[in-house]
């Protein structure tokens, strides 16, 4: 019984199609954007939602909204890695 | 890895095989309870990856071997030369690590057993590394240009290693007066920090300007034909410096062949000597001498690499990140060794949990100033294909762009050096 439990504990954690463990996409983000809480005058994502930065990720790689350094880099993100940054760096659900 | 650890490893895998049980995870897993990390340069790279390595193994005991506390970075150098901003603005340093407990040791290391990691430092200290992250930057060629070498150079300054040549330079741009020619060279590729030499030309431009000394010339001596944002830095000369810069390519004999440095003339490629007030010869470069002395550098003078973690390729468990490896697509810049550092952190990190290797995505945008309010700037994002390092995408700012957006740009330059120190120095 208690090995079932661990099983699906395990399947579930498999499952959830992101996770915040760091990756090397992630982690180049704070050479720009800086730390959560610090002053810029680059646009900050902190304080967006999951679901708003993955909209204004996936417009800077359409092409739908402009910018300067973004889009160059949002056009090589795939929809898995979009969904990672948005999850990793998007404000919890209140 | 010393030998009886690894007998010790056998052993027990023989064990493990023999109970049928799953080996994926203990064959990755070095039997060491606390591996002995160290990493050779606290510039952009060095510093990343040590502070990155903290984070993800707080048990490992984690050595970063520079020699100098504080040194000019080599981002914002050529505005702290036309001084857009002073020099103690970008003044860095390694200090700000050993608060996270890291072991920073003030030597410079002279020599590597890459086979044993076995690294020695100038005072003859040896230290034993399960992995060795080596970051250690550029050295000047001083066998490529005639009369040019470390103490000539002194007099024709590079300021391109964040050392004192930046202040003496500096002094030499202040004491110009109307009239003057300054020559600065750039060389073949490739080399540290590629819009380097034009984003030099253009705050001089801009520094000559606001002092009115409007009769100066300012030669860029070029080894090659074509260069980084190239007609975005000659649409900014005309807008904002008419006459001010000639760019004199490969092509038209730009190449600096021999200097005379104590007469300050330059003997050009094209068969010309010129006679200047002021000259910055940037060298060409390679992997710094320790990466040499570590037989980690091929015929090109730099240092090839597995690019999914920054592996030496020429020996295992050495890592080599930053200017130093061969990492082309990306250019020689602060941003790309950053972003290798963390790269083969989480690489580093992966091998000893025995979980999988990272997923390899490296970022960099460079910006450069031609003047105060005017800036503009080229990136990408890089990831592994074909088990080559390529472009997934990049650009640059766009050629015909309203002064909103060079202002803009500028001010992003200077927030991202702010950021950038600060992820990288704390």
């Amino acid at each position: 019984m208690h090995r079932l439990a661990v099983l699906a504990l395990a399947c579930l954690l498999l499952a959830t199609p992101t996770t915040r463990a760091q990756d090397s996409l992630s982690l180049s983000c704070a050479v720009c954007h800086g730390a959560r809480n610090a002053p810029s005058t680059v646009p900050s994502f902190y304080g967006m939602s999951t679901a708003q930065i993955e909209s204004a990720l996936r417009d800077f790689r359409s092409g739908a909204r402009e910018g300067t350094a973004m889009p160059r880099l949002a056009k090589a993100m795939s929809d898995d890695e979009i969904r990672a940054l948005a999850y990793e760096f998007g404000a919890p659900v209140r | 890895m010393t030998p009886p650890d690894r007998r010790r490893r056998a052993l027990l895998l023989a064990g493990l095989s023999v109970a049928g049980l799953p080996l994926a995870a203990w064959a990755l897993k070095p039997v060491r309870e606390r591996p002995r990390l160290i990493i050779v340069g606290g510039g952009f790279g060095g510093a990343a990856c040590a502070r990155q390595l903290r984070y993800l193994m707080p048990a490992a005991d984690i050595t970063l071997v520079e020699p100098r506390a504080q040194f000019f970075t080599g981002p914002s150098t050529n505005a702290a030369l036309a001084s857009v901003c002073a020099e103690g603005d970008i003044v860095r340093g390694p200090a700000a690590l050993e608060a996270l407990g890291i072991r920073w040791i003030r030597e410079a290391a002279t020599a590597l057993d890459p086979v044993a990691r076995r690294l020695r430092l100038a005072s003859g200290t040896v230290l034993d590394a399960d992995r060795v992250v080596l970051s250690p930057g550029v050295a000047m060629r001083w066998d490529r240009i005639a009369g040019l070498d470390a103490t000539t150079s002194e007099r024709m300054p590079h300021a391109w290693l964040g050392d004192a040549q930046v202040s003496r330079l500096r002094e030499r741009i202040e004491s110009l007066r109307d009239g003057a020619t300054i020559a600065i060279s750039a060389p073949a590729n490739p080399y540290r920090c590629p819009p380097g030499p034009y984003e030099r030309a253009s705050l001089l431009a801009w520094r000559l300007s606001a002092r009115r000394l409007k009769r100066c010339k300012i030669l860029l001596l070029d080894a090659k034909d074509d260069f980084t944002k190239r007609a975005l830095f000659q649409v900014g000369w005309d807008t904002l410096y008419p006459g001010m810069v000639e760019w004199v390519p490969h092509a038209k004999g730009g190449e600096v062949l021999e200097v005379d440095a104590r007469r300050n003339t330059l003997r050009l490629q094209n068969g010309s000597r010129l006679r200047v007030d002021l000259a910055s010869v940037v060298p060409p470069q390679r992997a710094a001498d320790i990466a040499v002395a570590g037989d980690l550098v091929d015929e090109s003078g730099w240092c090839p690499v597995n690019p999914a973690s920054f592996e030496s390729t020429r020996h295992a468990g050495i890592h080599v990140i930053g200017d130093a490896c061969i990492a082309q697509p990306m250019p020689k810049s602060a941003f790309s060794a950053n972003s290798q550092a963390k790269l083969v952190a989480l690489a580093i990190a992966a091998q000893f949990a025995g979980g999988p290797a990272p997923v390899p995505r490296l970022v960099n945008t460079c910006y450069s100033l031609l003047a105060p309010d005017y800036g503009i700037s080229v990136g990408g994002l890089y990831g592994v294909v074909s088990d080559r390092l390529s472009t997934l995408n990049d650009g640059m700012s766009p050629l015909g762009a309203a002064r909103e957006l060079r202002a803009r740009e500028a001010a992003y330059a200077h927030e991202w050096y702010e950021q950038i120190t600060r992820d990288t120095f704390g």
